[in-house]
């Protein structure tokens, strides 16, 4: 024997030894901070699409016959170092099970389901639902890979070419379009759709690193930010006490920590998601945290880690996965618990003048020209996006209201403005409720009656902004016409 | 494409497709640490060919669904071998002849092993070797003598110093020489 058959020899490592050298990175991240827009997150389509995942029986119908028939192998919960891979020639040293996401089933009635509440499309036999909102970036929406037909129909009755809007839907360039793609939204954002079937995953890496780049790598820096929020915060915005939520920063402080963090990951075993343990994970004494990853291609992925022993991706609910070494997770999950990081500033302004509304960004071309005979402006509030230089980007909402001092009291007329892709992101096809303000008559205006008092609501969509009438407390139905009527005139 | 998408087309019997695919992922790579071998820009990208070929033969009834890229580096990385070793060392890179000097301090220069049973032994010695090491260290081993990776490189892709990688391989060609020893190697 001499050096040279060494060499030769150590043709004999593990595939997944050297896939596991080809991954590794060093732990420091370098630092390239770009001022990344900071949009908060629309709690609940997360745990929507979790519910989803649960009522379409999705994840936990494995190994059925449409799984069969859908092209997409059945969860094989294959243990490596099967007599096959020896007879194959190949010895890759598994340790992992992997696990194969089946594909939804469709209900056997005609009912209109659930699904049909989250934005989803079918692309080419692939089912994908809507897992974010980002901004615009430069050079990320890549080639247009479909127009999409409007249909109201459950996610798995969807023929492919249908969706939840009628609308363009394009790669995203870096990204593999069989998991990710994208559309592009009135106001130029960038609605993210994933598909989260029918994938085969072994371990944490073969999503995160592989297929989303979430990588620490001294060559290109993919990482620009990484933020989180405990489950307080996370409370108080679906609560929507803005002034309770907290967003820290963890990159620059702890760069170490999460270089472990994502390691563990990358190590994690894979399970199809058990509706069972995640009941149990959102249940009293659990912690959880919502970690949002930007990237410097503008992407964002939202992970969900509970008690640093599982994480889940929003938007790739079926399967979840489970830290093998927590103890390299916890140093940082600690921190979280404790709330270190550097503290990002909540977005709430409950003081604005009609002006402000007027000037705003988002919405200022949106408020009303004019107002019914004697009613004047009351107050507004809004919910403001700023930057890491703390400057205001953008709005997220503004909620005004009107008033007209009456005989016996007041009445109020109050509008809520949000961005119009916001609506489709949280309401799905319900957003067709919406009316162009274009075509809207005094009959979509909608009469609810309760004790006797008649409340008047309208909802209408003008340029990138959704406003609906919140409140109408003693107006009349003519009042709210003729006010809804004057939005950006 | 990802690399399941790949492994498809293959099975599929579309190994035209198959190897555009992994050659446009994964070619630059390949390249790369053929050449870090042969030493030789033309060899490293006959070697290249010769691995996708061997790998289309392999696929079936291999499945490198998790694989694909250790799967064909394996391929490429014995091809350029064999290459050099077939060219009597005509065609050698510096870093080739670097880590056989680097090895042999601790593997004193004996009969090569020709047969074949006897290499499948060592192979599988040497895997029992890499298991057993901590995950760092492994990678960094497998990095310099899989990979055939400068040490500079190792450094800056562990971020750590250049010297620090030294000791640690020379450690470990220690522990790997005791380990030999343990299986019946004379070193």
């Amino acid at each position: 024997m001499n050096a040279e058959d060494i060499l030769f020899a150590m043709d004999g490592a593990d595939l997944d030894q050297v896939k596991k050298a080809e991954e590794k990175r060093p732990s420091a991240i370098r630092r390239i901070l770009p001022a990344a827009a900071s949009f908060l997150l629309l709690l609940g389509v997360g745990f929507m699409v979790f519910t989803l995942a649960n009522k379409r029986g999705g994840s936990d119908q494995t190994g059925t016959d449409n799984d069969t028939a859908a092209g997409v192998d059945p969860q094989m919960n294959y243990v490596s170092g099967t007599d096959n891979d020896t007879a194959a020639g190949l010895d890759p040293q598994m340790n992992y099970v992997s696990v194969t996401v089946p594909m939804p089933v469709p209900s056997e009635d005609d009912e209109v389901s659930y699904a049909s509440m989250i934005a989803s499309f079918n692309y080419d036999g692939r089912f994908y639902l809507c897992s974010d909102l980002i901004a615009w970036r430069d050079g990320l929406v890549g080639d247009k890979l479909i127009h999409i037909k409007q249909k109201v129909e459950e996610l798995a009755k969807l023929k492919p070419g249908e969706g939840y809007d009628s609308t363009d839907i394009y790669a995203l360039n870096g990204y593999d379009p069989g998991l990710v793609v994208c559309s592009v939204t009135e106001d130029h954002r960038i609605m993210i759709f994933m598909n989260p079937y029918g994938h085969t995953l072994w371990r944490g890496s073969d999503l995160f690193y592989e297929r989303l780049g979430l990588t620490l790598s001294s060559g290109d820096d993919p990482i620009a930010r990484v933020t989180y929020e405990d489950q307080a915060s996370m409370l108080a915005e679906g609560l929507e006490k803005y002034d309770e939520t907290a967003v820290y920063r963890l990159d620059e402080e702890y760069p170490s920590e999460l270089s472990n963090f994502l390691l563990a990951l990358y190590d994690a075993d894979c399970l199809l998601h058990d509706g069972d343990l995640m009941t149990e994970l959102h249940g009293d004494g659990h912690t959880q945290m919502k970690m949002t990853f930007e990237k410097n291609d503008g992407m964002r992925f939202i992970l969900y880690v509970y008690d640093g022993e599982y994480a889940v991706l929003k938007g790739f609910p079926g399967v979840t996965f489970k830290f093998r070494e927590p103890v390299r997770v916890k140093p940082l999950f600690d921190l979280m618990k404790e709330r270190k990081g550097g503290y990002l500033g909540h977005t709430e302004d409950p003081r604005m003048s009609f002006d402000d509304c007027r000037n705003d960004p988002t919405f200022g071309a949106y408020m009303p020209g004019s107002l019914p005979e004697g009613y004047g402006f009351n107050y507004a509030s809004a919910l403001k996006n700023y930057d890491t230089e703390g400057r205001h980007i953008s709005t997220k909402e503004i909620e005004i209201g009107f008033i007209k001092e009456t005989d016996d009291g007041s009445a109020d007329i109050t509008l809520i403005y949000s961005p119009k892709s916001s609506l489709v992101m949280e309401w799905g096809s319900f957003a067709s409720e919406f009316k162009d303000i274009e075509y809207f008559t005094e009959d979509d205006i909608i009469a609810r009656t309760e004790g006797g008092r008649t409340e008047y609501y309208a909802y209408v969509t003008i340029g990138n902004a959704a406003v609906y009438v919140a409140i109408s407390d003693g107006a009349t139905k003519a009042e709210v016409f003729e006010l809804v009527s004057s939005i950006g005139r | 494409m990802d690399d399941r998408a790949i492994v498809e087309l293959y099975l599929k019997g579309d190994g035209n497709a198959a190897t555009e695919a992994a050659m446009k992922k994964y070619g630059s790579k390949l390249r790369r640490l053929a050449f870090e071998i042969s030493g030789d820009r033309q060899y490293a990208d006959e070697c290249v060919q010769d691995a996708f070929t061997e790998a289309w033969l392999g696929i079936p009834p291999n499945k490198p669904y998790d694989h694909l890229f250790p799967y064909l580096a394996r391929i490429t990385r014995h091809v350029s071998l064999d290459r050099v070793k077939s060219e009597k060392a005509k065609k050698r890179s510096a870093i080739m002849t670097e880590l056989t000097k680097e090895l042999a301090e601790c593997i004193p220069s004996g009969e090569s092993v020709e047969d074949e049973a006897a290499g499948r032994e060592l192979k599988k010695i040497i895997n029992g070797f890499l298991s057993g090491l901590a995950e760092d260290k492994r990678s960094i081993f497998i990095r310099r003598y899989w990979f055939f990776d400068p040490v500079k490189d190792i450094a800056k892709r562990f971020g750590t110093t250049q010297g620090n990688i030294r000791t640690i391989l020379f450690r470990l060609r220690g522990e790997l020489k005791e380990h030999l020893s343990n299986n019946g190697y004379e070193v």
